[in-house]
């Protein structure tokens, strides 16, 4: 089991920018990854599309995606979008 | 991890380039195209190629580049569904954000910010859209109920908002999913469609830039406006376009265009109303035929005609830089084949000879492949001129139509290139210079509008392109008098008409008698004369008063390598292109010793050729028995004379190599060979022998 990333509480366009770099450096050396976004509690259109780029580029760039951990607000608001975010197969 | 995009950069300014000069060439057609359906494959072509530049930009962030060809793309967009007519004005607009848009695209990719100037110019143009824009829209319920009267409405049964927020809109403090959540409070059913694959394109994410983009759909008892209102305050940074039940098509089509994801388009439209499947169905075979083609319902298949707007072949782009070094790599080869073969001669080994034999052949044809690689049509390079005739002519208020005859042409890319200043000069010089205003004309019985035609044309082993205008012609008398005031020729000197013509190429000559912007400084005429000149050229003049004038440059096919005719003067070889040659024939027999006895010229057949003794030229003291003499018979365009030699030593493939600046003073040489002796092999001037010949032998023609 890899070392989870944990997403902030706040995940809005205040703190995407410093986030992404962790995300970045957290997944520079990783073969596996796990995402942990239940204490997330508020998200903007900014913080959703940071949660879409980690998981989809995650899997782009051939990461195996061992865990996501998600809570009622972000699953509702990507099932809104029609955003499927139950973590996706790599090929 | 940043990407370097220097590369793909590149490759854009070169792509766009060539789309910028379609786009020219489609907007001149549009002028003097009658055909509705050639105008409106013309107009979707301009489309495409705005919207392929628009998109590339975007990719490279090119701002300014993408703020004009947005706004003209709008536009233009109208005018494809017919709504609008492209007219003269509108065209003159088009071609001037054509220009601008390419001087954006240089700078951007130089990472230089455009002067003020030039945003100056930018903001001009997108006013002048915006206006045509505004006036488009200004009324919306006109188009409504056009749209109904002409039954171009959709079968949709659920309301549809194409949602796409801009680039900034996050860093601006809009936050594009409450809006989302706003309509779904105020709506039933809200299903959405999000577009996110942009943020994994070339460049780096970004997480402060917006790449979602949105297709939503809901059944609603609200109205249009009252929908609109819930957008109000994202309005600016988005583009939000609302269909309602059965609305209207254009609606949909113009909106398609915002995303760039065809597939996506399809699969959001399919979920938000089934019964959109006819229009699904359209788009999907539009997918199939183009990516970038979403917005067309015309059911019409393109025509013959339609396709051959377009050329396009299966072309593979080569850096010029490869083509020279293959080209080089060729002579090289040809050199040293010239080599094995003497010693091949040498071993007196018959089947090495033979062998050596076959070896030549295959190389002769590579070096024709290799060569023809290099060959370009002149077209291109003639239909820059439609704008630049276009734009002259409506400067100096005349009527001018171009004819092109002979695009399909080839010849060396280097010509091509070095000749299209040339012919520029030229070009503004007929306008200019020699044909006249409409009143003018009329008032000479000639029609009102001015022709100007352009050819080009293959001649014994030389590329012609004529420039002939019907204009007033050259006045030989001023040109006579303004060359005696120059001190170019003396007052008591006789000139034919053909010499008199030339002297428009001497250098600070011009007769206009005021200076225009366009020509009048007699500078050009002197620079056209020195590029042909050192492309191995030569310029003739052909005028009638009254009648109009032909400015004929003959060039030579290749610049380096060619088949040559090699013979000895003085134990030394020499080499002329053997296209040139017209026969060659043993002196003594033509002519006996006492009959060319301090003449220049031989009775050949009852013609009379110049002649000129080679030996002569070169000052060269001691003379060789007339017996052994031979005569070549040379042709460069329509002059012709003989050169004498002292023996022929017959066809030799050439590789030209320039020679050194020591030597750009000497005329008659044009460059050198290598021979497979390595000895060095002078190259002649052809042309320049000729003229020698011929003014040799019309001063000895005086003197009698």
């Amino acid at each position: 089991m890899s070392e989870c990333f944990k997403f902030p509480s706040e995940l809005t366009i205040y703190e995407v920018q410093e986030t992404f770099n962790e995300i970045k450096s957290y997944i520079s050396d990783k073969e596996s990854v796990s995402f942990d976004f239940s204490d997330t509690t508020e998200v903007d259109s900014a913080g959703l599309q940071l949660i879409i780029w980690v998981v989809y580029h995650s899997q782009k760039i051939g990461l195996k995606i061992d865990a996501i951990s998600t809570n009622e607000l972000i699953e509702k608001r990507c099932k809104k979008l029609g955003v499927g975010m139950s973590a996706p197969q790599n090929d | 991890m940043s990407i370097d995009l220097s590369s793909a950069i590149a490759t854009f300014v070169t792509e766009s380039k060539e789309l910028l000069q379609e786009m020219e060439n489609g907007l001149l057609d549009l002028e003097s195209e009658s055909s509705e359906e050639h105008t409106s494959e013309i107009i979707n072509a301009l489309f495409r190629a705005i919207h392929t530049i628009k998109g590339s930009a975007g990719i490279f962030d090119f701002e300014h580049v993408v703020t004009l060809t947005h706004i003209a793309e709008t536009l233009l967009e109208s005018a494809r569904n017919g709504e609008l007519q492209l007219d003269k004005d509108l065209i003159s607009l088009y071609l001037e954000t054509r220009d601008a848009t390419e001087i954006l695209i240089t700078l951007a990719a130089a990472e230089t910010e455009p002067d003020q100037d030039l945003l100056n110019k930018v903001n001009h143009l997108v006013g002048c859209f915006s206006k045509y824009i505004d006036a488009e829209s200004s009324n919306p319920d006109e188009g409504i109920s056009a749209a109904k009267a002409s039954g171009n409405l959709l079968d949709n049964q659920r309301w549809i908002v194409f949602f796409v927020p801009n680039e900034n809109v996050l860093r601006n403090g809009l936050d594009p999913y409450s809006f989302i959540h706003y309509l779904d409070s105020e709506t039933q059913d809200l299903k959405v469609s999000t577009w996110f694959d942009a943020m994994f394109g070339p460049q780096q994410f970004d997480p402060e830039s917006n790449y979602l983009s949105f297709i939503l759909s809901f059944n609603t008892d609200k109205t249009e406006e009252e929908i609109k209102d819930v957008f109000e305050f994202i309005l600016g940074e988005a583009h939000v376009a609302i269909l309602p039940p059965h609305g209207d098509a254009d609606v949909l089509k113009s909106s398609i265009q915002k995303y760039q994801d065809i597939d996506f388009v399809t699969n959001a439209l399919k979920q938000a109303d089934p019964a959109l499947a006819d229009i699904i169905e359209l788009l999907s075979q539009k997918k199939e035929t183009t990516n970038t083609e979403l917005a067309g319902t015309s059911p019409n298949p393109p025509t013959a005609a339609n396709t051959s707007k377009i050329h396009k072949s299966k072309t593979l782009r080569v850096e010029a830089l490869k083509l020279d070094r293959l080209i080089d790599q060729v002579g090289e080869m040809v050199i040293t084949g010239a080599r094995t073969n003497l010693l091949a001669h040498e071993t007196g080994n018959e089947t090495l000879i033979e062998a050596m034999a076959l070896l030549e052949r295959l190389v002769e044809n590579i070096r024709d492949s290799s060569l023809k690689l290099r060959m370009v049509q002149i077209g291109e390079t003639f239909n820059k001129f439609k704008r630049v005739v276009r734009d002259i002519a409506d400067e100096l208020g005349k009527q001018v139509d171009l004819t092109i005859i002979g695009a399909e042409t080839e010849l060396d890319k280097t010509f091509v290139e070095k000749v299209s200043d040339p012919l520029m000069h030229i070009v503004r010089n007929a306008i200019d210079h020699g044909i006249e205003d409409p009143e003018t004309r009329r008032a000479q019985g000639k029609p009102e509008q001015g022709q100007l035609t352009l050819k080009a044309y293959h001649d014994s082993g030389s590329i012609v392109i004529e420039v002939s205008d019907d204009g007033k012609g050259l006045d030989q008398e001023r040109i006579l008098k303004r060359a005696v005031d120059r001190g170019l020729v003396s007052a008591n000197q006789t000139l034919q008409e053909k010499d008199i013509n030339l002297l428009i190429f001497e250098p600070g000559f011009s007769t206009a008698e005021s200076i225009t912007n366009i020509s009048g400084r007699g500078v050009g005429m002197d620079v056209v004369k020195r590029n042909i000149d050192s492309l191995r050229g030569s310029v003739e003049v052909e005028s009638l008063p009254g009648q109009g004038s032909t400015i004929l440059i003959r060039l030579p096919l290749t610049l380096s390598i060619i088949d040559g005719f090699m013979f000895e003067v003085h134990k030394e070889n020499y080499v002329i292109p053997l296209d040139t040659v017209v026969e060659c024939l043993e002196l003594h027999e033509v002519v006996s010793e006492q009959d060319i006895q301090d003449k220049s010229y031989i009775n050949l057949r009852t013609e009379v050729l110049p002649f000129i003794r080679l030996r002569t030229l070169f000052g060269i003291e001691e003379q060789i028995d007339h017996t052994r003499e031979s005569l070549v018979i040379v042709q460069f365009g329509t002059l012709r004379a003989g050169l004498v030699v002292d023996s022929l030593k017959g066809e030799f493939q050439t590789v030209v190599k320039p020679l050194g600046r020591l030597f750009e003073g000497l005329k008659c040489i044009s460059g050198a060979t290598i021979l497979g002796s390595g000895n060095v092999a002078i190259i002649l001037d052809v042309s320049a022998l000729i003229k020698s010949a011929i003014s040799v032998y019309e001063a000895l023609e005086k003197k009698h």
